[in-house]
């Protein structure tokens, strides 16, 4: 789910930075350090959509830098358990396949497919379909690399440098994106 | 299905068959249990005397047998001087030696034993006793003794051989507990033809068969296999191999009688593998209970308090609650919907989870991993585990939820679960044997599962496994010819034998010439695979190396592409090759450091650098053992002093740490700057230099800085070892270690065997710190080693000796000052009130700076300034809080929404205040919303011990820690020496509980 949140960061500058464009330093800095990352609390932090004027910095004793403490305003993306999210499938294995939904990965076992989808390996290319006779066979939705999918989180967990997610298309309306 | 069932009814029949036998027909051996037996005399006037008669020891039985078949023989032979009025003959196990005969008449006894071999009757045969009543009441007294297994009972099979470590079922126990019948996997020598012909020829030529080489494997029996000659018909379905006299059930398991000394019993639990292979490989879970396993049922110590549980047996089969308590052998449960406590036996209880749920694994072979669920069927769950990602399954009963990661990596052949650190750890590369290494992908507690260098996955038992292969400082050479080493990113060639369509892997080893690859993308063996160097494209470089491959690498970066870091943060150490060409296979400086991260999902966490590669480093958390990558820029060193290391750790390792000591020194404790730096700089860098380039004017030059080190008073200080060098920061100790070994000894040697590089000059200066920096500089630059990076303006001496040299009255006037105690992190902060204990009053003495001599003095009187900042003092407004003996922090029940104060020097949260949010009473620790400081309204995680509670004062709202009201909210009315007043929060009467007891609750 998406948010707007209110946040601060603590900016410390460097002396070779104060100067006329230092509060562009600080913005860009802001940016750079905080865009594009993830807490375990507030999820991404996608876009930084708001800057309030910073305050004035505090030289620190002995070292000289600046310590700037910015409040923004952010779009955060946290997903939660039970969300049902769109993603697009990065890649299929035989324990279940991976799908990205934005900049959270979400894996996606076996046991929480539709029981009735099959594994199939064609020139290479692994993906699981309906048996024919299946009602959703004739949507000819499969699960295979690039393939949009909807899903539900199961559980989320902070991962290296962001979330990971197990999701579940075993339930109705999920898998295949309706039109 | 149809075959599940005639098994269960044939199952039934057995237990019919062997379990009843004895007692059911009526023979009442064990009526002599009964009450009513035991009411009457045992032993009347007028039963027959037993006779007692010694024989040969261990030959007993053979010998009661035989009296049998004789009487028996001669049961009717009266007319021919036979017919031995003998009633019974027997034994007793404790009574080796003797025989009991019971009969009417001596005389009897004497012609029947005088027929018998083995019995000793003395010469005149007639050397048998008669029992006297008290007597025989002991002989004949049976006692019940308690069987080892019981029927239905997992055991471990020891002999024989062949089947030594197999699971078995019991299923029947012998009349007189000594054996029991097993039910087990076959293990068949396997049937051919030829192989039978085989060992007729061999057995002909008289040559003997080697036996026992090879064990069979486990499979069940198929009749099919084996030339209907051989297998004979028995009853229930029941089938015997005649050529081994095997028995085997109507499933395939083979039914053997076995002594109870043969198995090992009882076991516990069994693990689902083991009885997945017990079932002959497949496991039907959904029908574990069914099959008859009898496995996974839960006991009352896999239970906690508040865990969700669902009733699997009795009338309330399918409720689900919670644990309230416990009683006794029984879990007391708090249904949903209903008011009542309800009592189950734990074997009635299923521990419940939902998909999704975060657990950790408490028992068997996955311990103590944690993963998500996946599935649950009955009483096995599948988790995805959260750092292999692998798919497991275990039983419920095993698991819990979990708030924390731990990995494979942390299990570690079993140190997790024992304490000791395992020699192996996952990615290790090892010795299989003389010509097969390998990548460890999974540690169980006993075996290792790699990759070997042939790409194929092995499980090896750890035992195996011989040592531990360094592959820090092997190369290979890419696809491009450029050099390849561990750490490195590669791009893998699409036409490589690396599974499907992996683009990018780390190296994690490189042996020879194939390289071990790990990426995230191979769901395979820990994302381990074992590609040839020659399909590898190198991408990016690990940190520690580039430069140092001479003239093969890059060229290196300018010096200045350093600048710009931000403070404190690491810069790449991708200039190294300054160090004339030798710096291949050097440790990253940053490796083994403490460092505090500063940005992404692991802000604010402390750990120790285990790995540091050009741009990310590899950071072991202090909070959970786990190692997390971080970018470089994002990880900032801690000082001895447990604060973040602002000069920047670039800077201060760029091979001029030396010039700036006094600066460094002043900045913060002093101990900091004297102990690390002359040991860093002075000592390291030169004989660093020196071991490789032996120029002839370089010892001259190098010397005086080496000797002005080795006499600073620093140095002497350091030689008298107060207890603080010691008990402080690692480095006076790595000052002390390289001192005495790296440049000293490279720096004398050179010296010595050039006679004429200025001997003199040693040893006759006595410099200043700042001085010296001088003179080894002017030496530098006079060598004509202008290309070294010592010459980079930034690190000039002069800077150092301007900033630097602080009087000792700045030094204690800096606010780092009080900050000292950081160096004892571990000291448990509430028992240093007493009395300042050794290691904190003397910690103020060699901090002082030493550098200094003319400070001694100073240093002598320094403790007493210095003690207000002695760890005891910081715990100022904890001298409140453990009144009441409630003890040392980490001993509280700690409930959510209570006001703490942070108590961890050392951490940046040191001091400030915050409100538990969430509480993992199994790990201790906490989630802490800061109140206070830079990251105010942030969620941190602490363990429990570095927690210390905010005591409430009167007309607070409070929340209760511990005792029958724990948990419960109310209000502070009043304080009553160590106890508080407090009016629960819905209820008219005053509680007094202790003060210590109470958390000051969070009221926004």
């Amino acid at each position: 789910m998406f948010f707007v949140k209110s946040l601060s960061h603590t900016i410390l500058l460097p002396p070779k930075a104060f100067g006329k464009s230092l509060r562009e330093q600080l913005i860009q800095r802001l940016r750079d350090d905080k865009e594009g990352t993830c807490d375990g609390r507030f999820g991404y932090i996608v876009h930084i959509l708001e800057i309030n004027d910073p305050p004035k910095g505090l030289v620190q004793a002995g070292t000289g830098f600046a310590e700037y403490r910015l409040d923004y305003r952010a779009l955060v993306f946290k997903p939660f358990r039970n969300e049902v999210m769109d993603g697009v499938i990065t890649n299929v294995m035989k324990t279940g396949f991976f799908a990205e939904c934005g900049p959270l990965q979400v894996f996606v076992s076996t046991h929480l497919m539709p029981p009735e989808m099959k594994l199939e390996t064609t020139n290479g290319n692994t993906s699981y379909v309906y048996p024919d006779d299946h009602p959703e066979a004739q949507s000819n939705w499969r699960i295979v690399k690039n393939e949009n999918v909807r899903l539900k989180i199961v559980s989320v967990k902070p991962d290296m440098g962001g979330l990971f997610a197990i999701g579940s298309i075993r339930q109705d309306h999920l898998g295949r994106i309706a039109d | 299905m149809s075959d599940e069932k005639s098994a269960e009814e044939i199952a039934a029949e057995l237990t019919e068959r062997y379990t009843g036998s004895y007692n059911d027909r009526g023979y009442g051996s064990d009526y002599a249990g009964t009450d009513e037996f035991q009411k009457v005399p045992w032993v009347a006037g007028r039963d027959p005397p037993v006779f007692m008669v010694k024989c040969k020891v261990g030959r007993e039985k053979d010998i009661v047998v035989e009296v049998a078949r004789y009487c028996l023989a001669n049961l009717y032979a009266q007319d021919s001087g036979g017919g031995e009025q003998i009633l019974t003959c027997f034994s007793r196990k404790s009574l080796p030696g003797y025989l009991y005969i019971e009969s009417h008449s001596k005389a009897h006894v004497l012609s029947v034993l005088s027929k018998i071999n083995n019995v000793y009757l003395g010469p005149d045969k007639n050397k048998i006793t008669l029992l006297e009543d008290r007597d025989m009441e002991g002989v004949l007294r049976v006692e019940r003794s308690k069987p080892k297994v019981k029927v239905g009972d997992w055991v471990r099979v020891r002999r024989p051989a062949k089947y030594a470590g197999d699971l078995a079922k019991v299923v029947s126990l012998s009349e007189d507990g000594d054996s029991c019948t097993l039910r087990m996997l076959p293990r068949l020598e396997p049937y051919s033809a030829d192989s039978q012909k085989k060992d007729k020829d061999a057995n002909g030529a008289g040559a003997k068969r080697k036996k026992g080489t090879i064990r069979p494997i486990a499979k069940l029996f198929n009749a099919e296999d084996w030339p209907r000659s051989m297998v004979q018909k028995l009853p229930n379905g029941q089938r015997r191999l005649t050529h081994v006299a095997e028995t085997f059930d109507s499933q395939g398991y083979r039914l053997k009688r076995i002594l109870l000394n043969a198995v090992e019993a009882p076991i516990a639990d069994p693990t689902l593998d083991e009885i997945q292979t017990y079932l002959g490989g497949s496991l039907d879970l959904s029908n574990l209970d069914r099959a008859g396993v009898g496995v996974g049922k839960a006991t009352v110590s896999d239970f906690i308090v508040g865990e969700e549980v669902e009733v699997t047996g009795g009338q309330l089969t399918g409720m689900v609650g919670k644990v309230e308590k416990f009683e006794g052998g029984a879990v007391v449960v708090k249904l949903d919907n209903l008011e009542d406590l309800n009592p189950f036996p734990p074997n009635d209880l299923r521990k419940r989870f939902h998909t999704g749920d975060h657990v950790r694994v408490t028992a068997g072979q996955f311990a103590p991993q944690t993963g998500s669920v996946l599935k649950i069927v009955g009483t096995v769950a599948t988790l995805l585990t959260d750092v292999t990602n692998r798919e497991i399954e275990v039983f419920t009963k095993d698991l819990r939820l979990a708030a924390e990661v731990v990995g494979e990596a942390s299990v570690a052949g079993g140190r997790a679960l024992n304490g000791a650190q395992s020699r192996f750890d996952v990615f290790d590369l090892v010795q299989i044997d003389y010509q097969t290494v390998g990548c460890i992908t999974h540690l169980a507690a006993d075996a290792a599962v790699l990759v070997d260098q042939y790409g194929n996955s092995k499980r090896v038992p750890v035992s195996l496994l011989t040592q531990k292969k360094d592959t820090s400082r092997a190369v290979a050479t890419d696809a491009q010819g450029q050099p390849l080493a561990a750490g490195d990113t590669v791009f893998v060639s699409p036409a490589s034998t690396a599974p499907g369509g992996v683009r990018r892997a780390n190296v994690v080893h490189v042996y020879k010439d194939v390289v071990f690859c790990q990426s995230k993308e191979v769901v395979e063996n820990g994302g381990v695979f074992v590609v040839p160097s020659a399909d590898l494209t190198v991408q990016s470089r690990a940190g520690g190396r580039g430069p140092g491959m001479g003239s093969m690498g890059p060229p290196p970066l300018p010096a200045a592409s350093r600048a710009g870091n931000g403070p404190g943060s690491v810069a790449p150490v991708t200039g190294r090759g300054g160090f004339g060409g030798g710096g291949r296979g050097r440790r990253d400086p940053l490796v083994g450091r403490h460092v505090v991260i500063q940005g992404g999902a692991y802000k604010g966490y402390q750990g120790v650098v285990k790995d540091a590669a050009e741009i990310t480093v590899r950071v072991e958390l202090h909070t959970n053992a786990r190692v997390v990558s971080v970018d470089r820029q994002k990880v900032v060193t801690l000082g001895a002093d447990g604060r973040p290391d602002n000069s920047g750790f670039g800077t201060s390792y760029g091979g001029f740490s030396g010039g700036q000591t006094p600066s460094y020194g002043g900045a913060r404790t002093p101990s900091y700057g004297g102990s690390r730096t002359p040991g860093y700089g002075g000592g390291r860098t030169p004989a660093w230099d020196g071991a490789r380039t032996p120029g002839g004017g370089w010892g001259g030059s190098k010397t005086p800085a080496w000797d002005s080190g080795a006499r600073t008073p620093g140095r002497d200080t350091s030689g008298a070892k107060t207890p603080a060098w010691d008990s402080g920061s690692r480095t006076p100790g790595r000052f002390v270690g390289d001192g005495s070994r790296t440049p000293a000894w490279n720096a004398m040697s050179d010296f010595d065997s050039r006679p004429g590089t200025g001997g003199t000059e040693r040893g006759d200066r006595p410099m200043s710190v700042s001085d010296t920096r001088g003179q080894g500089y002017g030496g530098y630059s006079r060598a004509g080693t202008v290309a070294t990076p010592y010459l980079r303006p930034p690190d000039t001496p002069g800077v150092a000796g301007t900033v630097g040299t602080p009087g000792p009255s700045g030094d204690y006037g800096t606010p780092y000052a009080p900050q000292t105690p950081a160096a004892y992190p571990q000291t448990p902060l509430p028992y240093e009130l007493n009395a300042p204990t050794p290691a904190a009053t003397p910690g103020g003495v060699p901090q002082t700076p030493g550098a200094y001599p003319s400070m001694g003095s100073v240093a002598a009187t320094a403790p007493t300034p210095h003690n207000p900042a002695t760890p005891a003092a910081l715990g100022g407004s904890y001298g409140m809080s453990s009144v009441g003996g409630a003890g040392a922090p980490s001993e509280w029940e700690l409930q959510t929404e209570v006001e703490v104060r942070i108590r961890s020097p050392g951490s940046p949260f040191h001091g400030l205040r915050g409100v538990t949010r969430r509480v993992d009473t199994s790990a201790r620790v906490c989630g802490v919303v800061l109140l206070e400081g830079p990251r105010v309204n942030e969620i941190e995680v602490f363990p429990n011990s570095s927690l210390e509670l905010v005591v409430p004062v009167k007309k607070d709202e409070v929340k209760v820690l511990s005792g029958q009201d724990k948990g419960n909210i109310g209000s502070l009315i009043g304080i009553d020496g160590k106890d508080g007043l407090v009016r629960m929060k819905g209820r008219v009467q005053i509680v007094m509980i202790a003060l210590s007891d109470l958390g000051k609750l969070f009221t926004g």
